[in-house]
This record gives structure tokens, sequence and C-alpha cells, in this order.
């Protein structure tokens, strides 16, 4: 592993995202400011939740004067908006994490956060806030009698400010988030990709046999019919004959040299008169033949063959081994003595 | 809409009891007949279930299949294979438990047999009134097919554990936790249909298909159904505890001769059993497309019936000529992880649409809310509605939630139409996997010229 990471040294080991999880839990949340920050925040919110719950100030806040309207917003806005900053820090961290998981993001490469310009709409927010031209939060409070209404009706009534307050919200929410929605989306995108990928493969699979189901069959049902078998096939071995029914062998023995399982044995007796080896025998242990053709390339004159013959199952081991010579000699008996006795051998 | 819930046998008995028997007398023979007839049934069945799907098979791998014995259908391959299996020498191992092992067979058949105890095979107007074609209509009767499918379970485990075998017993092993996974889902299937018909019995599941198949409402409880049916009857791409690369031959590997025989029985009669449970729980038991109306032959009734569970038999047989065995892992974390959320997102819609008297999600059985029952919070009863009245005595938010049941619907049908297409009409093999080679090939030849 070591040697595979110093030939490529981009190539980090990543699978386990620990040192992620190290540096957001050594380095943001361990930091005393992040600590503080966080606990400053829960106390402030707790105790301006209950302060203005206790003070009746979400039911009457409808009824306030602009400044109150605005003190309010100051004392729930500040722990409101420290809490989006903490959970924007966790989602940063989380998005990284994420993209990391799908491999969509390189190594050690930072995810682009919100353009620098975005922070200006910050104070131009927090602006409309504070004038609340559209009585917004007055709404929103209003929501409490909306209830009733739908305890007494059955049916909200529609409020087209509420639904605009609502869709401001959200819009800021996107705008804020657009990168992570962004990453998301492009996750959710790859895994349906993968996972219609999966799901298509089983009807794939169904019309493939379907067809194959109508096909009619290819069987050549065998003992009744057969298949053309071509000349060049690598059946049992046969001796060749000439047109005068000689064979061709000069017992060079070639094929028993070149037979990589040494099934083929050679007689032959040297003729003292033309000087030359004259074939005897012809051994070949038919059932350790692997058919790879070797004899038949290596013979000088190409005097033994595969024939396309088949069919040589026999009832005992020993019935495997062919007598080549014999086998020629009963096949082309006939012929030699037609054409008046000529040798063999 | 059910006229009367009197089965044939009943009025057999009836019939008897003219004829001045007793009522023990002929409740013993109509039992006894019912049984018969069943079990004569069965027995054929199984005998046309093995060669069919040896043939399907064979046709699917384009070769012929069994075709010497008995001309060249091969119908007689069977009924040979059977003879010699009785001529067969009944081994039993030396360190097998006696008692379970000669017990299990028997234990693993008898719960397949007593499933067709309530399964409706038709109905029909006998002598003047309707009959349905059913040994008992149980009110219970889904409770009593998943206690005899579990049952089923019990006969495995002691054929495993009595065969004194490894393989025979984690053959055993995976088949019970195969089927106690995959149980599970198919029960939540079966809760939504049941949901939906608001009854457990077979005979009333199917009449209150009358107006729609459950499958276009249910689809999603069909295909986990489907799938978890294949797997109970432990089929392939399910077929772990039968491995042969891993356990030899499952928990029936030291079984020979009869015994053996009748665990085939029951695996086959299993499968046309649960084929024939798909087609109650979701096409409609015995009635035919609704188009072609009622009818009240019982002929009719019988044909569409074998119809319908014969094509789902050959589903399962071209399931099995197409995917390959799957692994344990894929087979625990299939089951676990999306059936049974499946199945759960399923039962909710299915809740959701009674709560909201969504007709097409309750057989368009409308409770009637008066205003008196709306004071006292009870419901008053149920109406049979078609689906235009249903949707007049709707309040607003029933309508809206029907909308949002409507448009799920046009969702579901464009996903599954957009496989079609891709499947059957937009996928050719040929020009499909030529073009990942040619694409193979342009990736290779730039390889070539980068260097």
């Amino acid at each position: 592993m070591s040697d595979i990471r110093q030939d490529n040294p981009e190539r980090v080991d990543d699978s386990s995202q620990e040192h992620l999880l190290v540096r957001f839990w050594f380095t943001e949340q361990e930091s005393a400011g992040f600590k503080l920050f966080a606990l400053f925040t829960l106390f402030w919110f707790a105790t301006a939740f209950a302060l203005a719950k206790g003070y009746g100030l979400f039911e009457n806040a409808a009824e306030l004067t602009r400044e109150g309207k605005a003190g309010l917003i100051v004392f729930a806005g500040v722990p409101m908006i420290l809490a989006i900053y903490v959970s924007l820090r966790f989602f940063w961290w989380v998005s990284a994490y994420l993209a990391r998981v799908a491999g969509w993001a390189e190594a050690g490469k930072k995810i682009p956060g919100p353009a620098r310009w975005f922070w200006f709409l910050v104070p131009a927010i927090g602006t409309y806030l504070y004038v609340d031209p559209l009585d917004n939060f007055g709404r929103l409070i209003a929501q409490v009698n909306l209830v009733t209404q739908l305890e007494q009706f059955g049916i909200p009534a529609f409020n087209p400010m509420l639904v605009l307050f609502r869709l401001l919200i959200v819009f800021f929410l996107v705008l804020l988030l657009w990168d992570y929605i962004k990453q998301g989306i492009i996750i959710a995108w790859d895994w349906l990709k993968e996972t219609w990928g999966f799901a298509i493969s089983f009807p794939q699979g169904l019309a493939v046999t379907l067809q194959c189901f109508l096909r009619p069959n290819v069987c050549v049902e065998y003992p009744e019919y057969r298949d053309e078998i071509p000349e060049n096939f690598r059946g049992r071995h046969a001796l060749v004959a000439d047109e005068r029914g000689i064979h061709k062998c000069i017992a060079c023995r070639a094929c028993e040299r070149a037979c990589p399982d040494r099934l083929i044995q050679i007689s032959a007796v040297r003729n003292p008169e033309t000087k030359k080896n004259e074939l005897t025998g012809f051994l070949l242990d038919n059932s350790r033949c692997c058919f790879c053709g070797l004899c038949e390339d290596a013979c000088p004159t190409d005097a033994i063959k595969h024939t396309p013959e088949y069919e040589y199952s026999c009832y005992e081991r020993k019935e495997m081994v062919l007598d080549l010579f014999a086998e020629y000699i009963d096949r082309t008996a006939e012929l030699r003595a037609k054409l008046g006795g000529a040798r063999v051998s | 809409m059910i006229i009367d819930s009197a089965t044939i046998w009943e009025a057999c008995r009836d019939l008897l009891m003219g004829w001045g028997v007793g009522y023990p007398v002929a409740q013993v023979i109509t039992l006894l007949l019912a049984f018969l007839s069943v079990a004569v049934f069965a027995i054929i069945l199984v005998l046309a279930l093995v060669l069919i799907e040896r043939r399907l098979i064979g046709w699917i791998q384009l070769r012929p299949g069994p075709n010497r014995v008995g001309g060249r259908t091969g119908f007689l391959q069977t009924i040979a294979d059977a003879l010699k299996l009785l001529y067969k020498e009944d081994i039993v191992p030396l360190n097998a438990d006696r008692l379970t092992y000669f017990a299990a067979p028997y234990a693993v058949f008898m719960p397949v047999m007593l499933m067709l105890v309530v399964l409706p095979f038709g109905a029909g107007i006998v002598n003047g009134s309707y009959r349905y074609f059913v040994v008992s209509d149980l009110n219970i009767a889904v409770l009593f097919i998943l206690a005899m499918g579990s049952i089923e379970l019990i006969g495995v485990i002691m054929a495993g554990w009595g065969s004194g075998n490894k393989y025979a017993l984690i053959g055993a092993m995976r088949a019970v936790a195969q089927l106690i996974s995959y149980e599970i889902p198919l029960i939540l299937a079966l809760v939504s249909v049941v949901l939906f018909a608001g009854s457990l019995s077979l005979v009333e599941i199917v009449q209150r298909q009358s107006s729609t198949w459950a499958i276009f409402p249910l689809f999603p409880a069909f295909v986990i159904f489907f799938i978890t049916a294949v797997a109970e009857t432990n089929r392939c791409p399910f077929d772990l505890l039968e491995a042969e690369s891993e356990v030899v031959a499952g928990f029936h590997t030291e079984y020979s001769g009869m015994r053996f025989a009748l665990f085939f029985l029951a695996e086959y009669l299993a499968m046309w059993v649960m084929a024939a449970l798909i087609v109650v729980f979701f096409f409609g038991g015995w009635k035919g497309p609704m188009f072609l109306g009622q009818s009240g032959l019982w002929l009719t009734s019988f044909f569409w019936f074998m119809a319908k569970s014969f094509f789902f038999v050959w589903c399962f047989i071209w399931f099995r000529g197409t995917f390959p065995r799957i692994r344990v892992d894929q087979l625990m974390v299939f089951s676990w992880k999306f059936l049974l959320p499946l199945a759960i997102i399923q039962v909710m819609i299915v809740g959701w649409g009674i709560t909201y008297r969504n007709p097409w999600l309750s057989a368009n059985l409308i409770p009637r809310v008066t205003a008196a029952d709306a004071n006292t919070g009870l419901i008053g009863g149920f109406e049979y509605m078609t689906t235009p009245d249903a949707l007049a005595s709707l309040t607003m938010p029933e309508l809206v939630a029907f909308g949002w049941s409507v448009l799920g619907a046009i969702a579901v049908i464009v996903l599954l139409g957009a496989m079609f297409y891709r499947t059957i009409l937009g996928f050719r093999p040929s020009r499909d996997f030529r073009r990942e080679i040619e694409l193979k090939i342009m990736r290779l030849e730039d390889a070539k010229s980068g260097e």
C-alpha cells in the first residue's frame, strides 16, 4: 500500500473520513471561541425565550409599538442569528463530508461557500426586519388565531400575506444554502441514476429471457439428427492414404516428439535395400489426447490427420488405445488389392 | 354484492341430509369428498407442474426440454420419475434423529395441503343459489394461510436437524432465516389488502374486487407480495437453501425415494398455491376481466382462476430462468432495507386513503358519516358506492386527499411507463451492447493515440 501511495502522490488514503472528523472536532469545536459561542447562544436563547414567554410578548406582539417590536427583534433575533451561524458551520462541515462520501469533491479541495456580495444582504434584510413595513411579525403571531379558525371552520383561511412571508423565508433559506442544496441535488441525482440502473436491469433481464422463450430452440437432437461437421474438425486420428492406398508415414517420429501428452508410439524397421524406415505399427492413446493438433503440424509428410469422426465412446479403457496402422490396413485393403497388391511397408 | 356465503360442500351436505342421512354422517362424507377432490387435484397438478417447469425452462434456455417419455411432448416424464422414486431404496442415515427424520416430510407437506382448504376455486349458481367452490370459507382465512406458511418452517428445520448432516442443517437454518425475514413484508403486504377489502375471508376479498382488481390501487403491495412469494417458495433467485455449490441440496440432502418425493410435491404445490394466492389477493380470484361482466357459470370461474394462476406459475418459472441466485447478505438486505419500508409505506398509504374515505383505496366501500355519527365519533356503517357517487359524498379535505392520491397514481404510472418503454421498446441488447463495445474500442484508441 505504501508503495502505491509513493507512486501516486496525489492519491490520499481517505477511505475513513477520519481527517475531516478530526479537523471538525479538534480545530473548530475545541477552539475556545467556538465553545463560548455555542454556550452563549444556548444560554441567551433560553433566557430570551423564557423572558418573552413570561412577559406574554408572543401573544401581544401585534399590539406592541414599533420600538417595542424592534426591541423584541433584537432580543430574540441575536440568538436566532447566532443559532443560524452555528448550524451553518455544522452544515458546512456536513456538506463537505457528504461531497467527499459521494466522491464529488477532490481531496483537500475547499467547498465554495456563498459569494462575498451575498453578505451585503444581511444588513439589507436586517433593515427590512427592523422597519417591518408589511407587519410580517404581527401576522406571524396572528397565526395563533388561525388555529382557532381551523377548529371552528375546519378549513384554514387563505392569508396571502402569510404565504408571502413564508415564501420569503423559503427564498432566503434557498439563497443562503444554495451551495449545499446544489451539492445535495447532485448527490441525489447520482444516487437516483445508480438505483434506476439497478432497477431497470431486472425487466431488461426478463425481456432477454422472454425473447429466448419465444424463439425456436437451437437443439440438434443427437441420435436422430446430426450437424454437419467441418473437415478441419479435430476428432479421431487417422493415417492418410494417397490415391493408391499407400500411407505417407516415413516413421520420423516427429509427432511422437511433438505430442505434449506423449501418447504416440511408433514402431518401424529399417529396410536394408532402400535404407529407409518403414512403419510397422502406430499406437495412439486416445483417452489422454487433448486434440491440440500438434502431431498434424509436426508431420513433414502430412501423414497423420484428425478426422471429423467424434463418436469414439467404448466400454473399456484399453479400447481407447487406437492402433492406427491396423485401422489403415483395414481401410485400404480393398483399394490396394484392386490396384495390384501394393506394398504398405 | 355478496349474495350467499354458502359453499358447494355445504350444499352437498344439505342434499345428503335431504335424503335422510344424519348430520354427522353427512358432514363426514362431504368433508371426505372435499378432501379427496382437493388431494387428487393437488397430485395431478404437481405432476403437471414439474413437467411444465422443465419444458418452459428448456424453452427459455433454447432447448426442447424432456421430450422422450410419452411422445414428443414428454407428458409421461413425471410419472416415470415418480415410479422411479417409488422403487428407490429408502435410506436412513446412521446418525439421523429417526423420529424427526421420518416426520419432517409430512410436516412440510401437510401445511401446504391445508392451504388448499381455504382457497376459493370459483363460484357459480347451483340449483338456483350462488355457491362458492371452497372446502371451507373461513372468516380468518388470511391468518390461517400465514399460520400454515409458518408451520412449514418447522418441517424444514426438522428435516435439517433430523438428517444429522451439516449441509442439511445449514440449509435448514438458511431456510428459516430467509422465510422469517420474508414473512414480515409478506404479512404487511397482506395487511394492506385486508384493509382494502375489509375482510380476512378469501371469498370476501375476491368479492370486494368486483369493481376493481386490487392490483390497481395496491401495485406496490403486489410487487412485494410477488417477490416474497418467490422467496417463501424457495425458488430462484432466493433458492439459497438448495444452493448446490454451497449446501449440497439443503435440508433434503439425505432424503431419498418417496420421502424426497414428498418434499418435491410440497415445493411445487406451494408454488401453485402462492400463484393462486396472488390471483385471489390482487387479480380478482375467479372473476374474469371486468368488461366481460359477471357470469353465473362455474366453469368460466374455474377457467379464469386456473388461467390466472398458471400465468403466475409461468412468471415464477420465467424468474427462475432469468435471475441468478443472490448472496445471503443481499437476501437479508433486500428484505429488511427495501421490502419492509416499502410495505410499511404501502400500509400507511392505504390507511390514509381509508381515513379520508378514498373510494379507490377502500374497494368503493364508503363509511356513512351522518351528523349524528360525527358527534359520537362512530361510523354509521359501510356502503358500496360507485366512484362518482362516492366523490360526490366527500367533504373538501377528503376531496383534496383524493386529488393527491390521483397525482400519486399518475406519478407511478409515468415511472412504470418509462421503465416499460426503456425495457420493451427502447432496449435492444444487440444494439446497446454494440454501443458499449464501440465505446470501449474508442477508449482504447484514445489511450493509444495519447501515448
